[in-house]
């Protein structure tokens, strides 16, 4: 069988590629959500933390565009600070797991050895713990802090891409570009490095999309249950979580505006993700 | 011989979560003792407590201590409540597993309707709307979708109850015999009891299981559309067999994978569940689990592990056996 598909470098088909239609909503929402987060703060005249006692509980109006909470900050000020956090949480946690699963997925995928079954057994008892509860225990006994959930967040990545990146690089050691180069006289290294993951990781890069929103919302999910990030640093769960016991007399924008920026965020990876592995099919 | 082999993983799997569980305690900083017993702790229980687990031994002697003591029921005793873990752990099960059970009906059911549904009708409005749900559902967290229901439904429709646990205020708990109080209250004859349970775990299993389904109606979708272009479906058309048959076909062929991925949804049931029982205050072992952590009550945190990843490996082997018996090709693997 021949194989066409030569190209072994990942930035060169990404260049060549339009953009599908469909796809490039994800993309938009991501840059408008992203460019939010980080230029949005400057431009919004409140602290995101100052305590303003005289205007507490108020709703949505146009000097308060997403209204105060119990203790009378600007509600979308945190929502804005809270972007950044949140986005720095997810893509260092997620960015982070990739990087240490590569080397293990290489292995994994490339070497056949006794460990080989060893390491999989072990990916596999990972993943099949459910995965908000062994966050949730994790960062109980490590202590709510922005580092140990990046952390948590990250050792859960590991799995998922570690597997992912085996198999990419499983279905590329036989390929036909791989033995030329193995018969140009590279060595396994110089191969695995060269020629096989940066192939394999083109679907790394697509799962890490969609799993940067898992990560939003699992770091969510922990500060809600008052193991992540702690009120009253502006983090979405968290804020979330301050707006909970409200949400039954009816003071319904604290919780609802950092949920809606959390979707919104989420949905955007999500799409980025779903298009990322869709050009990659189309090159198969 | 699958089952056989099966079953023999269990033991390594359930080995595994004590190994976890165990090291889980010595992740702790400082001294194991002295953390757990919390704000109220006193000299003479610290070292109670230190013989106990043989803090002063080797670790794989602290860890065999601790095992055996697992494997008599003994998982510690919470220092906020002053109860023995296992026993409000089991106390608090039913409310979860009624939580997670229907959850997880809903999210079948659905998700295999919608799942159908698309493969089969790739146009019109309603695949389209049904295509952006399977696409987008997956992005909401659960925990802030029950919050916005309960803003909905209680506070400006009036039609769902407050959310503060299974029952209102004044109705009595049905006789305990399954734990389920749908179940319960039938058994008893007390249908106001069984409406009142209904009108509660509406929200949150409504909730839990739109969120989930979309995971269930693409594998759905995925195996209905590989099934269909299988030959025996070709030729059932050919044969000019009712559409209706063609479909139950397909259907029921595509069943075994979503069998498979009942494992997988149930362990992120439980987790969700920890957020909506905060979210419901539900009074389930999630709640629980959510108070462990907020007091760093770290035998039932630690004891909410064990029980959650242990029931979680029982799920998989149940799954696996029912993939077993309706599938006789997994048996020859």
């Amino acid at each position: 069988m021949v194989d066409i598909s030569i190209s072994s470098s990942t930035g060169r088909l990404l260049v060549h590629r339009r953009l599908p239609r469909r796809g490039t909503l994800g993309f938009i929402m991501l840059g408008f959500l992203v460019l939010a987060s980080l230029l949005g703060p400057l431009a919004v005249p409140f602290d995101p933390e100052r305590a303003s006692l005289l205007e507490i509980m108020q709703p949505p109006d146009f000097t308060h565009w997403f209204g105060t909470n119990s203790y009378g900050a600007d509600i979308f000020a945190r929502v804005l600070h809270a972007g950044r956090l949140d986005l720095l949480i997810a893509v260092v946690s997620v960015g982070g797991g990739l990087l240490v699963a590569m080397p293990i997925g290489a292995l994994l995928g490339y070497s056949r050895g006794w460990w080989n079954a060893l390491v999989m057994r072990a990916l596999d008892f990972v993943q099949s713990f459910p995965p908000f509860i062994l966050a949730m225990a994790l960062a109980a006994v490590a202590g709510a802090s922005v580092l140990n959930v990046i952390l948590i967040i990250g050792f859960l990545n590991v799995p998922i891409f570690a597997r992912l990146i085996r198999s990419e690089v499983l279905s590329y050691r036989e390929r036909a570009f791989v033995e030329a180069a193995r018969c140009a006289g590279n060595s396994d290294l110089r191969l695995v490095i060269r020629h096989i993951l940066p192939n394999a990781m083109s679907a790394a890069v697509a799962q890490a999309s969609v799993n940067i929103g898992w990560a939003l919302i699992l770091t969510a999910g922990l500060s809600f249950v008052g193991a992540g990030v702690e009120p009253p640093t502006p983090e979405w769960g968290a804020m979330i979580s301050e707006g909970a016991e409200y949400i039954i007399t009816g003071e319904w924008w604290i919780a609802t505006f950092p949920g809606l920026a959390l979707c919104l965020t989420v949905l955007s990876f999500a799409l980025v993700g779903e298009t990322l592995s869709s050009w990659l099919d189309v090159r198969r | 011989m699958f089952l056989a082999r099966r079953l023999g993983a269990l033991v390594p799997q359930l080995l595994a979560v004590s190994v976890f569980t165990f090291v889980l305690m010595r992740l702790l900083p400082g001294n194991p003792a002295d953390v757990i017993l919390g704000p109220a702790r006193t000299e003479a229980g610290i070292a109670a407590l230190t013989s106990k687990m043989g803090l002063d031994k080797p670790m794989v002697e602290q860890y065999l201590i601790y095992l055996g003591n697992v494997l008599r029921g003994d998982l510690g005793t919470s220092w906020f409540s002053g109860e023995p873990v296992l026993d409000e752990l089991l106390r608090r099960a039913p409310a979860t597993l009624e939580l997670v059970t229907y959850s997880l009906f809903v999210a079948i059911t659905v998700g295999v309707f919608i799942g159908t549904l698309t493969a089969f009708r790739k146009r019109g409005v309603l695949a389209g709307v049904f295509d952006w749900y399977i696409r987008v559902a997956g992005s909401f967290p659960d925990f802030w979708i029950g919050l916005i229901a309960v803003y909905v439904f209680y506070f400006v429709l009036g039609l769902a109850p407050a959310p503060m646990g299974r029952l209102g205020i004044v109705a009595l708990t049905p006789p305990a015999i399954t734990g389920f109080f749908t179940i319960d209250s039938l058994l008893a004859g007390e249908f106001a009891t069984f409406a009142e349970a209904i009108r509660h775990l509406a929200l949150p299993v409504l909730t839990l299981g739109l969120i989930l389904a979309p995971m269930v109606g693409k594998v759905t979708r995925a195996t209905v559309l590989d099934v269909l272009s299988m030959d025996f479906i070709h030729y059932a058309r050919a044969a000019g067999l009712r559409r209706r048959t063609v479909v139950w076909y397909a259907v029921s062929n595509a069943l075994p994978p979503v069998i498979t991925l009942i494992g997988i949804l149930f362990a992120y049931l439980l987790g969700g569940t920890v957020l909506m029982e905060k979210v419901f205050s539900w009074g389930g072992v999630g709640q629980y689990a959510v108070q462990a952590v907020v007091n760093a009550d770290f035998l039932a945190v630690q004891g909410f592990v064990l029980v959650a990843a242990t029931f979680t490996m029982l799920v998989y082997l149940a799954v696996d056996l029912l993939h077993m018996a309706i599938d006789p090709r997994v048996s020859h693997y």
